[in-house]
């Protein structure tokens, strides 16, 4: 029985912490949201030969075979810093589409790219009518000479405009909402047929839609098996949303931090704001939200190392409480600071920009309470006979 | 990471249901009937014989000698069965005379807590010093080898079932107040001492206030140094709140919950089938489960022999609050039925539910209100100046 981190994994940590701290500020961030691409190419190759981006994938593929245990202490440095580099969405997240659908040979292809940071993937697999269900595909992908032809859109897609290749999901059978029937292809962003669409986030990272019209993708696009990717989506969703959780987990910590440090230095009615009652308990229902979404995040990532049956379930209760826990902490965050904190000059509202960007991402509470439901089997079919009152 | 136990452990766990399941009485198993001292007495005195009564208790003293893993194991198997908690000599009195205790005190109590042959309760709060414990009043006056006890303590549980007490009383009234504070014990028997019961809004009367008139204590009864209890008194305090097993005390109701969703007939379906309902009901799954994994995080320090980190004076605070929504989705959940109380509406009331929600008010008030810990979160954990 170990539910605590190794000396390892301690050390992991603070070079991530340290890395952070010396490479990166708010006030980078803050400069980032006028830059094009949204981040630093520079930090970008700088991360990469820390050996960050390939963390959880093998030796042979360019990584350094790590764990989602070991991963979270990366992440969780990253949030703290409010990071704007896609570690999350084009390292964990389509590496993984990559590294648990792809062949022999897309795998050798791509992921030593993905892990000396020299190729840049994004995933676009989410559509506006389906909200947070991967399943919900009415992109289609129609046979022809051996290959595909692409129709649809897809939205919310990371970095899209910079992105060396783009992961898409299309259906090649079936109906709209089916689990069966979605596909993977990696297309190069410079396919003809493929436009990139900027659209404009509260936390100014760069996302955007991607239209497919009649875009030709040949019979080595295809990723996996045909209609076999919806499996392989959810979990590489999966290890991206115990990454995501860990940066939320870091930022929540890092905002309450600065918010109780405010209320140490701000006087009103002769005394520091924080020593009235009101702020105190404020203070500590932010604390109690931050080690409660951190206790259900070290389970997610534990149980996803460990392959334990309830890791899915495990993710969804981690990412339901941690999106409610990082709104209310930088909610709060904001309220503590009073009028400065609404002003843009302040650091504190990226706290909560990061909050509604990352809520939605991956699903947000509601949609992960329904799937942890379904995933517990904790409400059986409908058919289900009356029970009797019992004791 | 690796939440899995040893093979011993594992066969011990076995042992441990195994040993429930034929030793526990049936009424703390259903939770329902009115349970008796003579209940818990039953229960304490076959884990006395068992020699598995006081857990946590070095060897020497008749204690198991366990590990931390394994008292967590014989904890939470106890916890999910309903087992009662233990008596008040087990885990409180009893570790507090091992630390503070004299040899004689040590051999006059601690054999008797060991047999059940004694049960305990506890005599801090006061109607005037509750969440303010050092502005306690009751009085202990020096008389030749005898204290001369008068005042009144409240909120006082078992009083009537237990044999001893352990009191915080004062002795000094022109100290600073914690300064001025002894800690004893003496006989429930002791001439002079009397308990009225209160009934709480459950009906029940589990509490008692305790009223002593110059009552006579033995010098050798006071533990530690006179003006000394204040440390001593805190001290025991903090072994009600290292509690790891909370998770698993809530897991029984919320499995009644769940079973409460799917049963509930509701507008022509079920509870469950309530998209409202069932995201309350899973929230509080998903919350109970990350208690849990703070259990693990907690039960991992003490694994390790380091002190729990201060993300462990969260477990009550957190979990009390969590019972309380619990009791309120299923007030919800019962709807009309939410206002029958007791017989002859047992079993439309869910056997006893709303007097369960009722209950459950007391849970954010005892052993420190939910605003008491949240002054110790923001002061002590975050650092906030006191006001």
């Amino acid at each position: 029985m170990n539910f605590g981190f190794t000396e390892d994994q301690d050390m992991i940590r603070k070079s991530a912490r340290d890395f952070v701290q010396r490479e990166s500020s708010l006030e980078r961030v803050r400069a980032l949201r006028e830059d094009d691409r949204g981040w630093s190419l520079d930090l970008w190759r700088r991360i990469a030969e820390q050996g960050w981006l390939g963390a959880v994938f093998p030796e042979e593929y360019g990584g350094i075979g790590l764990g989602y245990v070991d991963l979270i202490c990366i992440a969780e440095e990253f949030g703290r810093g409010l990071m704007p580099e896609p570690l999350i969405t084009s390292a964990v997240l389509a590496g993984n589409v990559v590294y648990l659908g792809g062949n022999e040979e897309q795998k050798s292809a791509l992921l030593p790219g993905v892990c000396d940071g020299s190729l840049l993937l994004t995933l676009a697999a989410y559509e506006l009518p389906g909200r947070f269900d991967l399943a919900h595909v009415e992109t289609t992908g129609r046979p022809s000479n051996g290959g595909y032809i692409l129709n649809g859109a897809k939205h919310f897609v990371a970095d899209a405009g910079v992105a060396d290749k783009v992961l898409i999901s299309a259906r090649t059978s079936g109906s709209a909402a089916d689990s069966d029937g979605v596909s993977v292809f990696v297309l190069d962003r410079e396919t003809p047929g493929l436009t990139v669409t900027p659209i404009s986030t509260v936390d100014r990272r760069r996302r955007a839609t991607i239209t497919l019209e009649n875009v030709v993708a040949g019979p080595d696009a295809l990723l996996g098996g045909l209609g076999e990717g919806y499996g392989v989506l959810e979990d590489a969703v999966d290890r991206a949303t115990v990454a995501l959780c860990a940066e939320m987990v870091g930022a929540m910590e890092e905002a309450l931090r600065r918010a109780v440090e405010y209320s140490h230095q701000r006087v009103q009615f002769g005394r520091p704001i924080g020593s009235f009652q009101a702020l105190k308990h404020k203070a500590a229902n932010m604390y109690v939200n931050v080690e409660m979404a951190r206790s259900s995040m070290y389970y997610a990532a534990m149980a996803l190392d460990e392959a334990r049956d309830d890791a899915r379930a495990a993710v969804s209760a981690a990412k339901a409480f941690c999106s409610d826990a990082f709104l209310a902490v930088s909610k709060d965050a904001i309220q503590m600071h009073g009028g400065i904190g609404y002003t843009d000059e302040h650091d504190i509202h990226f706290f909560y920009k990061r909050a509604v960007a990352s809520n939605v991402m991956f699903g947000d509470a509601a949609y992960h309470r329904e799937r942890y439901t379904r995933e517990k089997g904790l409400a059986p079919a409908a058919s289900r006979a009356y029970e009797p009152a019992s004791r | 990471m690796d939440l899995n136990f040893t093979r011993e452990e594992e066969a011990f766990r076995d042992e441990v249901r195994a040993f429930i399941d034929e030793n526990l009485p049936e009424i703390f198993r259903t939770g329902q009937g009115r349970q008796t001292r003579e209940h818990r007495e039953t229960w304490y005195k076959r884990l006395a014989a068992k020699g598995w009564l006081c857990a946590s208790w070095p060897k020497e003293y008749g204690g198991t000698g366990w590990s931390l893993a394994k008292q967590y194991i014989f904890k939470s198997e106890a916890s999910i069965a309903g087992a009662p908690p233990n008596d008040m000599g087990v885990t409180m009195i009893g570790p507090t005379l091992i630390e503070f205790g004299t040899d004689a005190q040590k051999k006059r109590y601690l054999p008797k807590i060991v047999a059940a042959e004694e049960l305990w309760c506890q005599g801090y709060s006061e109607p005037n010093a509750g969440s303010d414990l050092a502005g306690l009043q009751l009085r202990a006056v020096q008389d030749g080898d005898h204290y001369v006890v008068n005042g009144q303590k409240i909120w006082t549980s078992y009083a009537n079932e237990s044999d001893m007490i352990f009191f915080l009383a004062r002795t000094d009234a022109t100290a600073k107040k914690q300064e001025g504070i002894s800690f004893f014990v003496t006989s429930m028997r002791s001439p002079g001492i009397e308990i009225r019961p209160i009934r709480q809004i459950t009906d029940e009367a589990h509490f008692f206030e305790t009223f002593f008139t110059d009552v006579r204590v033995p010098v050798e009864n006071r533990i530690g140094p006179e003006n000394g209890g204040w440390t001593i008194g805190k001290r025991l305090l903090a072994h009600e709140r290292v509690a790891t097993g909370a998770a698993e005390s809530y897991q029984k109701s919320l499995d009644k919950l769940t079973a409460m969703a799917r049963r509930t007939r509701w507008n022509g379906g079920y509870a469950i089938d309530d998209p409202a309902v069932r995201q309350r009901l899973a929230q509080l799954h998903i919350e109970l489960d990350a208690l849990r994994a703070l259990g693990y995080r907690t039960l991992t320090s003490l694994l390790r022999g380091e002190m729990p980190g201060p993300e462990s004076s969260i477990h009550k605070l957190y979990g009390s609050e969590l019972f309380q929504r619990m009791t309120d989705l299923g007030m919800d959940i019962l709807g009309p039925a939410g206002q029958l109380w007791s017989e002859p509406s047992m079993e439309e009331a869910e056997w006893g539910w709303p007097k369960l929600a009722a209950g459950s008010r007391a849970y954010t008030i005892f052993s420190g209100t939910s605003e008491i810990q949240r002054n110790i979160i923001s002061e002590r954990v975050l650092g906030m100046p006191r006001g």
